[in-house]
């Protein structure tokens, strides 16, 4: 039972934690890939 | 990349050393909403960034999506300053088709690498520009910081104030409204 509990708070902190790091991202946090970068051959349309 | 998830990391592992497994308990019992709509808004991002096409439209939609998410968490702590730092970098890509500005003397410092201006970085939501070029330059990516760290990231003053609030929002969630009982160390002493 209690082993449940801890396994159900685990997913539930990833689960917060994954929708916080997704807010970032889309949010356009910093750093995405940044620090590989070449220049593109095309320009946006 | 790696910035991310070691910001995110290091928010983390601070909050846990203060509130100990209290502060996760708290945290896990009090889930954001919406957790689809940012998934689907962080998609749309993800396929601008990686197909190049389409960005404007895409970037609209991310706005959207996103200001839905924040609204439905709009008396959650530390949202209303996540959502004034995604406004103003939604604001500025909107403005510039879609892409972030980036500081071309910034990029120079990132990696090395010169680029003229209007190129865009692949898989990457920025396009460099100079200032001239760029509308509302100041809130692009153009922020480093110090030192060796420079060569992390280029931030924007939106994503200053979105990492804020996602790190208020941590702390208070985590903190709740008794953080005595919660401290590592008084959990540590009581075993």
């Amino acid at each position: 039972m209690n082993r449940n509990r801890v396994s159900r708070t685990t997913t539930q902190v990833v689960v917060a934690i994954g929708i916080l790091m997704t807010m970032l991202l889309a949010g356009g946090a910093p750093g995405d890939f940044a620090n590989r970068v070449e220049p593109a051959p095309t320009t946006a349309k | 990349m790696i910035i991310l998830p070691l910001t995110l990391g290091a928010m983390l592992l601070a909050l846990v050393l203060r509130f100990g497994a209290t502060g996760l308990t708290r945290l896990a019992a009090s889930p954001l909403r919406g957790g689809p709509v940012v998934l689907v808004a962080c998609l749309a991002q993800v396929a601008g960034v990686l197909t190049q096409q389409h960005r404007l439209p895409l970037q609209v939609a991310t706005c959207l999506l996103l200001g839905l998410f924040c609204w439905l968490n709009r008396r959650r702590a530390g949202v209303l300053l996540a959502s004034a730092g995604i406004g103003l970098n939604m604001l500025v890509m909107l403005v510039n088709g879609g892409t972030m500005p980036m500081n071309p003397e910034a990029l120079a410092t990132l990696n090395g690498t010169t680029a003229p201006s209007g190129s865009l970085l692949l898989v990457s939501k920025n396009r460099v520009l100079d200032d001239s070029a760029a509308r509302l330059p100041w809130l692009g990516d153009r922020l480093l910081l110090p030192g060796p760290a420079a060569r992390l990231a280029a931030w924007s003053i939106g994503d200053v104030l979105l990492l804020a609030g996602v790190a208020t929002f941590m702390w208070t969630t985590m903190k709740g409204s008794n953080d005595d009982q919660g401290y590592l160390w008084n959990e540590a002493a009581s075993c």
